[in-house]
């Protein structure tokens, strides 16, 4: 079998693996679970931890398998953005809110170029175990991941800052804990992949507009095998999901109260050897303090919501072209997502807040969608190319309100931007790879103000970055 | 002759305005709206609207205050203004029906001067300017990081 075939076949696995998700602690396929779990734990002791894949051992006497690896990814990169629309909200003052109350929300061109002059390098390493064990009621799974990823800045003055790419809510020790999670049968507790996200932001190693997030959950998956047909399979999984990870607000247009109710999250999924789909919604409870602490408005609440719906094809192209095709190989995936209150569901860049609450409490939530499609070709077994285009728009208002009498304001501001990405990567060495990845991005500001139509705003940049990566 | 008496005012305001160095700003869009309200800074600032529709509301509560507003207006000039403070001075000049062209600056600036935080908005048809003072001045910023 050709290394191509050997990686297509893993894929597929991968592909129909529990629970048809695009984590990266899915698990090889276990034997099914014994009736007896102490026998299938002797099993553990005796060896057999090779079931699950070649880099699993037995954990001492525990009766666990368990994997442990690591891996590394170096880059550099030089990011083109000399000038990028930045976005500023402010709450004016008005005879009724002489300490400021009335939302607006601006939008300019901001010079960049002291921060972007320069290439910059960047690291992205990941250490990961995982233990797992036969019980009675189902595998249990532990998985730990953890992942330092950032990149520094040179400035034009001359001076370097360390940047995290993977900071909670500002906090790189928070998102240094990656994953963390624990499994038992369909009930699944920890920071793991939310429920939300589909297998991936396109086949490019920066991201598309496409949500991925990490968050503090608790979710249950019920899922059937051989569905119809052998390798069939479909999945329903829901989730409670930490909300401030998705939250998008400025402190000043939308600031969230500390407490609330978890988002409420749904998904669906079925596959086949070759296809994938997935569906999933959100619901996300918006409970407003940035109008009481301008205005002493009261709390008003509200529930905000997101849906997705994508899909993965992956083709041999000699079963569709015949032989001449040879031994290459792709896959495709499309993926949409609506908004309304949620913008943290869109994984577009914060360039919107989730709502505005106007000076009297009244919350309008903002409205958006974000779509992706890639392709990913594997020319020879070691030669891959992608190429991966994806959009964004969103749509901002406040309501009307009175600067002074007789002098009304509001904003109404919309956003789109899109981005086309393509990159190749070539695996040098098992387990070493390069790759070279270009990107354009385009995005558009257009907004209006007291109905007075503001100039639209558009700006354009590429970025260029090559890496190199180890798989431990 | 008026003109006259209204500059000399205006000039002898001015020199009772402590500490702030005067602030003259211009707006030129169709639609201007400038909110001068620095709070208990003493403030000392000349206005310049010229467009469709001006509007301009003062509230200044510093022992030192004076503001000049210059409105040109081809719809309608709205100018309020109110005073707290032992030295206060304010002249409003007001035109209608001033044939002009309108400006189509874009852009945004805020910054701290000594008369307060200003922050200016212009884009197409709208400009919005507020000098406000530490208690009423709440401002973000954000957008994709580099």
């Amino acid at each position: 079998m050709t290394r191509a075939k050997a990686l297509f076949r893993a894929i597929i696995v991968l592909c129909a693996l529990w629970p048809l998700r695009g984590s990266a602690a899915d698990l090889p396929a276990p034997a099914p679970a014994p009736a007896n779990a102490s026998a299938a734990a002797d099993k553990n002791k005796n060896g057999d931890c090779a079931a699950y894949g070649s880099k699993f051992f037995a954990l001492g006497e525990s009766g666990f398998c368990s994997k442990a690896g690591y891996d590394v990814m170096g880059f550099a990169a030089k990011d083109f953005a000399a000038w990028d629309i930045a976005m500023v909200g402010q709450r004016l003052p008005s005879a009724n809110y002489p300490a400021g109350g009335v939302p607006v929300l601006y939008y300019y061109d901001k010079n960049f170029s002291s921060q972007t002059y320069y290439p910059y390098p960047g690291v992205d390493a990941q250490a990961n175990f995982m233990a797992v064990r036969q019980t009675d009621a189902g595998a249990l799974v532990g998985y730990v991941n953890l992942r330092l990823a950032g990149q520094l800045e040179f400035d034009r003055s001359g001076a370097v800052t360390p940047i995290s790419n993977n900071a909670v809510n500002g906090s790189a020790l928070v998102g240094l804990v990656d994953q963390a999670w624990v499994r038992l049968g369909g009930l699944e507790a920890g920071i793991q992949p939310s429920m939300f996200g589909f297998a991936r932001w396109g086949y490019s190693v920066t991201p598309g507009y496409s949500s991925l997030v990490n968050t503090p959950a608790i979710s249950y998956t019920y899922r059937v095998d051989d569905l119809g047909s052998p390798g069939n399979a479909a999945s329903v999984s829901v989730a409670v999901e930490d909300p401030s990870r998705r939250e998008m607000a400025d402190g000043v247009l939308s600031r969230y109260e500390a407490t609330r109710w978890p988002d409420l999250v749904a998904q669906a999924r079925y596959g086949t050897p070759s296809f994938l789909l997935h569906v999933s919604g959100a619901l996300h409870e918006i409970r407003d303090a940035a109008a009481a602490d301008c205005c002493a408005s009261p709390v008003e609440t509200m529930w905000g919501g997101a849906a997705t719906v994508g899909g993965e094809y992956r083709v041999k192209w000699s079963d569709l072209f015949g032989g001449g095709a040879g031994d290459m190989y792709g896959r495709f995936m499309i993926q949409g997502a609506v908004a309304r209150g949620a913008i943290g569901y869109l994984g577009m860049p914060f360039f919107a807040t989730d709502y505005v609450a106007d000076a009297d409490g009244a919350l309008h939530p903002t409205v958006g969608y974000s779509a992706i499609a890639s392709y990913e070709h594997l020319w020879t077994p070691t030669l891959k190319s992608s190429v991966t285009y994806s959009i964004f728009h969103t749509s901002q208002t406040s309501g009307v309100e009175d600067l002074s009498p007789g002098v009304p304001m509001w904003f109404d501001v919309k956003m789109r931007g899109s981005q086309l990405q393509a990159g190749i990567e070539d695996m040098v060495q098992p387990d070493l790879t390069v790759g070279l990845e270009a990107g354009y991005t385009w995005t558009t500001a257009n907004g209006a103000y007291a109905g007075a139509p503001a100039a639209p705003l558009s700006v354009s940049f590429p970025m260029v970055a090559v890496y190199v990566r180890k798989v431990f | 002759m008026l003109r006259v008496l209204a500059i000399c005012w205006l000039v002898a305001g001015l020199a009772c305005a402590a500490n702030a160095q005067a602030l003259s700003l211009r707006q030129d869009a169709a639609e201007n709206y400038a909110y001068i309200g620095p709070g208990n800074i003493s403030s000392d600032v000349r206005l310049w609207q010229t467009g469709k529709d001006n509007v301009e509301t003062t509230v200044q509560n510093s022992q030192d205050n004076s503001i000049y507003v210059n409105q040109r207006a081809t719809n309608s000039n709205t100018s309020t203004i109110t005073q707290y403070g032992a030295v206060n001075t304010a002249i409003v000049v007001q035109q209608y029906n001033f044939k002009t062209t309108v400006g189509n600056q874009s852009g945004y600036v805020g910054q701290q001067t000594n008369n307060g935080y200003l922050s200016e908005f212009n884009s197409g048809g709208a400009s919005i300017l507020t000098l406000t003072g530490s208690s009423n001045t709440l401002i973000s910023s954000f957008g994709r990081g580099h």
